[in-house]
């Protein structure tokens, strides 16, 4: 190191890879509850075929643990109950005067889901700098079972300034979907799978001490049966490439407690025609006061697709792709939220409360000429506790 | 530790985070003791001469450490323990030229390899992290206590000190500062809102031959005691570099001073007359 003339700023420059030294493994042990509710807003009326207007709605609750285990390893574990009521759509079409119309499934759907993760993670301090992890997920509901597992590590280089990043997981999914008396389509779907591997490698940059950058990019396959067979004439595929790209900013600021600004841009295209792009900003504001800590998290995202190459409102002919699912279709979306926390010692309670709006319309750019109602429009709002031990 | 140390921390705190704390200071004094034979510390020492690895937080105090010595032009010295060999402060008796001429030559941090975590150090030196471990270990308890939401209070070791935020109702601590001449009194305090406190002094090992006071704190080059100043209190954002600074202080004896003032902290140097010097960053 040179002589500077500024010892003081020399000696703090020497001890600051403190703070960002490690990461050692944690030694918290914490336990949490999150409840969420998850409401989509009604259907417009002059829309649907049936009055059922009412749509998805479905309450989560979530339990957390974390704790250090023997030697470098560290668990997070999470298990999520889920109950689902409400209607959702069948199918879109175009009605007699040209417009498109809805049909909804009826309130018949009401049913549970439960998710199990667990995701061991290893430290290594020593001769390499960085962690190794792996994932187990089960998810099983009455007409849905999945199962996953995954590995994912990262390496720090030139003294932590420089991380990448990598992760593959693999995911197995079982059909078997209710009332098949009530379709061919759900008795041709009972019993098929769906497949997919997934593999993301990122690189993060401290550029200087406010601002750290990343970019990375990603690759999902899915195979199988993906078609939904709730819905109506709905016949996609059985095989489907994922392409992202995405890169995040991070800059920090001295404001009240410490904040950050974050702002993350995504690119996706897959191999069923659809493009999209995603851009999210957050404002992380830290404040102290006494032994209370808050975090309180604005945030904004816009994002955008162009419809699957399959989307249609009209029939098909037999043996063509098609569906009428809204997620395939060309719309924009925006989505408002805002979280808080407030910590005191070991205890932490936050809230959380999230409004998404998605429309044709809000492609802006250039606006499809179908119409899509059955665009959903939802909030969610959560609540949670979590109590740390050191 | 051989000094009191306590923490004051507010009416309140989880036992778990008082018990972390203080487990952070056994396990950083224990791996860090020249008096054990099992640390870190004597595990090195005892591996002089051979190419040995460390772990991130031993490699990042030794980095510290060389730092230290770049600034103070090599004054500050985590080799020169040897002289230790030379002065004895309980029998209280002048070292012979002779002896410290043959420990001068095994001192000299500029003579250690660091390379990719591992530290190559010549077979004849001696490292000792005493200048700056319990400062360290301060700073470590007081970042549990902040990572657990405690914002207010004080941890003490020994004099060595690190503030976690002012009083409840907004004002700062006042930190006495031991009166040189009489070690359980203060001769002042210093207001201090957040961060860290230190002294180095002469009051600490010393002996005296016709009222000329011989300390602890020895010129690295010279392997003379230091005479110039009774003791030097800095504070600084953290305790591990303000304890640094007063040692540096201390060590260049007179232009410890003009050093200090280009530092901008604030400081309080106290003459061997027990007048005092107060620096502020202003």
């Amino acid at each position: 190191m040179k002589k500077t003339m500024n010892s003081l700023a020399a000696l703090a420059a020497a001890a600051a890879p403190l703070a960002g030294q490690a990461e050692p493994v944690p030694t918290e042990q914490a336990v949490s509850y999150r409840f969420s509710q998850y409401q989509e807003a009604d259907i417009p009326e002059s829309r649907t075929f049936s009055d059922e207007t009412t749509r998805y709605s479905i309450d989560i609750h979530q339990l957390g643990y974390r704790r250090p285990l023997a030697g470098q390893w560290y668990l997070n574990s999470e298990l999520q109950y889920e109950t689902m009521s409400g209607a959702s759509p069948m199918q879109t079409y175009k009605n007699s005067e040209g417009q498109s119309a809805v049909l909804m499934s009826g309130a018949s759907i009401d049913e549970s889901r439960i998710d199990l993760k667990l995701a061991p993670t290893r430290y290594f301090e020593d001769t390499v700098d960085g962690t190794l992890g792996g994932l187990l997920a089960i998810s099983t509901e009455n007409d849905y079972d999945s199962v996953a597992v995954g590995a994912e590590g990262s390496l720090n280089l030139m003294n932590k300034h420089t991380t990448l990043m990598g992760s593959l997981t693999l995911s197995y999914d079982v059909l078997a979907p209710t009332d098949e008396f009530l379709s061919e389509a759900r008795r041709r779907a009972d019993g098929r799978v769906k497949r997919s591997v997934s593999l993301y490698e990122g690189v993060s940059q401290v550029i200087n001490k406010n601002l750290a950058l990343q970019v990375g990019a990603g690759f999902t396959r899915l195979s199988g049966y993906l078609s939904d067979p709730y819905k109506l004439d709905d016949h996609r595929p059985g095989e489907r490439s994922q392409y992202l790209i995405d890169a995040r900013a991070r800059h920090y600021f001295a404001v009240g407690g410490g904040a950050a600004l974050h702002l993350d841009y995504r690119f996706y295209t897959d191999s069923w025609g659809i493009y999209s792009n995603t851009l999210e900003t957050r404002w992380a504001q830290a404040l102290n006061a006494g032994r209370f800590s808050f975090k309180l998290t604005p945030s904004l995202r816009y994002y955008r697709q162009t419809q699957a190459s399959f989307y249609r409102l009209t029939p098909a002919e037999a043996g063509e792709y098609s569906s009428s699912d809204y997620r395939l279709s060309s719309y924009g979306a925006f989505n408002v939220g805002l979280a808080a926390s407030a910590g005191y010692g070991r205890w932490q309670i936050s809230g959380d409360i999230q409004q998404y709006m998605s429309s044709e319309d809000m492609m802006l750019l250039q606006t499809p000429d179908d119409e899509a109602p059955a665009l959903v429009d939802y909030s969610i709002v959560s609540l949670g506790i979590e109590y740390k031990t050191l | 530790m051989a000094s009191p140390c306590c923490f004051h921390l507010p009416a309140g705190t989880p036992t778990d985070v008082i018990h972390a704390m203080e487990a952070e200071v056994r396990r950083i004094e224990a791996k860090y003791s020249r008096y054990r034979d099992d640390s870190v510390l004597s595990d090195i020492n005892q591996r002089a001469g051979q190419k040995v690895g460390l772990d991130n937080e031993t490699l990042w105090l030794i980095n510290y450490a060389c730092a230290c010595f770049e600034q103070s032009d090599g004054l500050f010295d985590i080799s020169s323990g040897v002289l230790r060999q030379a002065w004895d402060f309980r029998a209280g008796q002048l070292p012979s030229e002779a002896t410290l001429a043959r420990l001068l030559p095994r001192i000299g941090l500029s003579r250690i390899e660091i390379s990719e975590a591992h530290l190559t150090m010549p077979p004849d030196m001696e490292l000792d992290l005493g200048g700056i471990g319990k400062e360290y270990a301060v700073d470590a308890a007081a970042k549990i206590a902040r990572e657990a939401g405690i914002n207010r209070g004080v941890v003490d070791l020994g004099g060595d000190l690190c503030v976690l935020g002012p009083h409840a109702d907004g004002s700062p601590w006042q930190l006495g500062v031991r009166n040189p001449r009489d070690t359980e009194s203060a001769i002042a305090s210093l207001p201090v809102y957040q961060g860290g406190m230190a002294s180095s002094g002469d009051y600490e090992r010393f002996f005296e031959i016709d009222g000329k006071r011989y300390c602890h704190l020895l010129n690295a080059r010279t392997g003379l005691p230091v005479e110039y100043w009774a003791s030097v209190t800095v504070i600084a954002p953290s305790c591990l570099l303000a304890g640094t600074l007063s040692s540096i202080a201390m060590l260049k004896q007179e232009s410890g001073e003009d050093w200090l003032r280009s530092q901008e902290v604030n400081a309080l140097l106290i003459r061997p007359d027990l007048s005092l010097l107060s620096l502020t960053d202003r």
